[in-house]
């Protein structure tokens, strides 16, 4: 094997693996994610060197893979309705969240697929805007100009959606 | 730098309910997955090994045929040498069955080895097996043939010479023509 010793490719499998699924869904169902994901800790292990910033590394060869596993099926439309319509949640619900997840889910998945990336990477990934930046490959200010139009646009998507829910909750009211 | 900074003071609310929310689980089995690893880098091993067999059994059947065929080209080349004035039919040399080359076609950088050949051949017919050189060498008259007309004089004269001991003299006498 190469000089990436098992322990340490299990630490930031412990540590990353979950995100870099969430992250791989942007493009790909669960189990395709599941296999990019896969094939990138493998390759982590073939590694002769250590990667200098494993972290970023990790992200941009998921997204390279993701990408190009989509590219390879050549069925995008389907699968995203596939993706809409079957494969399960991004997010586990529990009751400690005071988020709905499947509302923030549908936030997400409406916002611009550059934006959703940064978002993505943000909050679950955990990256900072400079390995943003490295996994994107563009500048910090556009990691960042995206980031904030991400979270812009998933307050407005929760904030329709609770304006749609209160409008029912009242019409029901009304109605009793 | 600054963004990064700005952002983690001013971290609203609702980025920090939403990175509450955790990624579902995966199926990713992680020791299945350090199998894998482990069996694509035995993999790559092997074709290596296998690079190194072929790549060094390329090289040794190269070596043996270059081996093989350097010392039947050296040891024809005298043999098939044969003159216009001299009928080979008689002559040891000629009887090898090699096609006779012309002897104007041969050039000066043939010239020392030839000499040397031929001496070793005298020296051979005179004194017999113990003529042979050593891995020390052996002393042998260097200056009696000078040119490529006295070797092949003196070729054509061993060739037809009954008495091999006679023709080393005239040679150690420099008397060949």
């Amino acid at each position: 094997m190469g000089s990436i010793d098992a322990q340490e490719a299990g630490w930031w499998f412990e540590r990353e693996s979950n995100a870099l699924v969430l992250y791989a869904r942007q493009w790909l169902d669960h189990p395709a994610a599941e296999d990019a994901v896969q094939d990138v800790f493998v390759s982590l292990m073939l590694q002769s060197r250590p990667p200098e910033q494993m972290k970023a590394w990790l992200y941009r060869c998921v997204r390279n893979r993701a990408l190009k596993a989509l590219r390879t099926e050549q069925r995008r439309t389907w699968r995203e309705d596939r993706l809409a319509s079957e494969t399960p949640a991004w997010f586990e619900s529990r009751p400690d969240n005071t988020l709905d997840a499947r509302e923030a889910e549908a936030a997400i998945r409406a916002l611009p697929a550059e934006e959703r990336e940064v978002v993505t990477l943000r909050l679950w990934g955990g990256l900072t805007l400079e390995e943003i930046a490295v996994v994107l490959g563009c500048s910090v200010a556009t990691a960042f100009r995206r980031y904030e139009a991400g979270l812009g646009g998933i307050r407005q998507q929760l904030q329709q959606e609770a304006s749609w829910i209160g409008k029912i909750h009242s019409s029901v009211a009304r109605m009793n | 730098m600054d963004r990064e900074d700005s952002l983690e003071r001013g971290a609203d609310e609702l980025a920090r309910q939403l990175r509450q929310l955790r990624p579902v689980g995966h199926g990713i089995d992680r020791d299945a997955l350090m199998f894998r690893a482990g069996q694509r880098s035995a993999r790559g091993r092997l074709h290596a090994w296998q690079s190194m067999a072929g790549l060094m059994m390329i090289v040794l059947v190269a070596v043996l045929a270059w081996l093989n065929r350097g010392p039947s080209r050296t040891s024809a080349a005298p043999a098939a040498v044969a003159s216009d004035n001299a009928p080979p039919a008689q002559a040891p040399l000629a009887s090898l069955g090699h096609h006779p080359i012309r002897a104007d076609a041969w050039t000066d950088r043939h010239l020392p080895w030839a000499n040397e050949y031929l001496r070793l051949r005298t020296r051979v017919t005179d004194e017999g097996l113990d003529a042979i050189p050593t891995a020390h060498g052996v002393r042998v008259p260097t200056e009696t043939i000078n040119s490529i007309a006295d070797w092949l004089r003196l070729r054509r004269r061993t060739a037809q010479a009954s008495e091999p001991k006679s023709l080393l003299a005239e040679l150690k006498k420099g008397n060949l023509s």
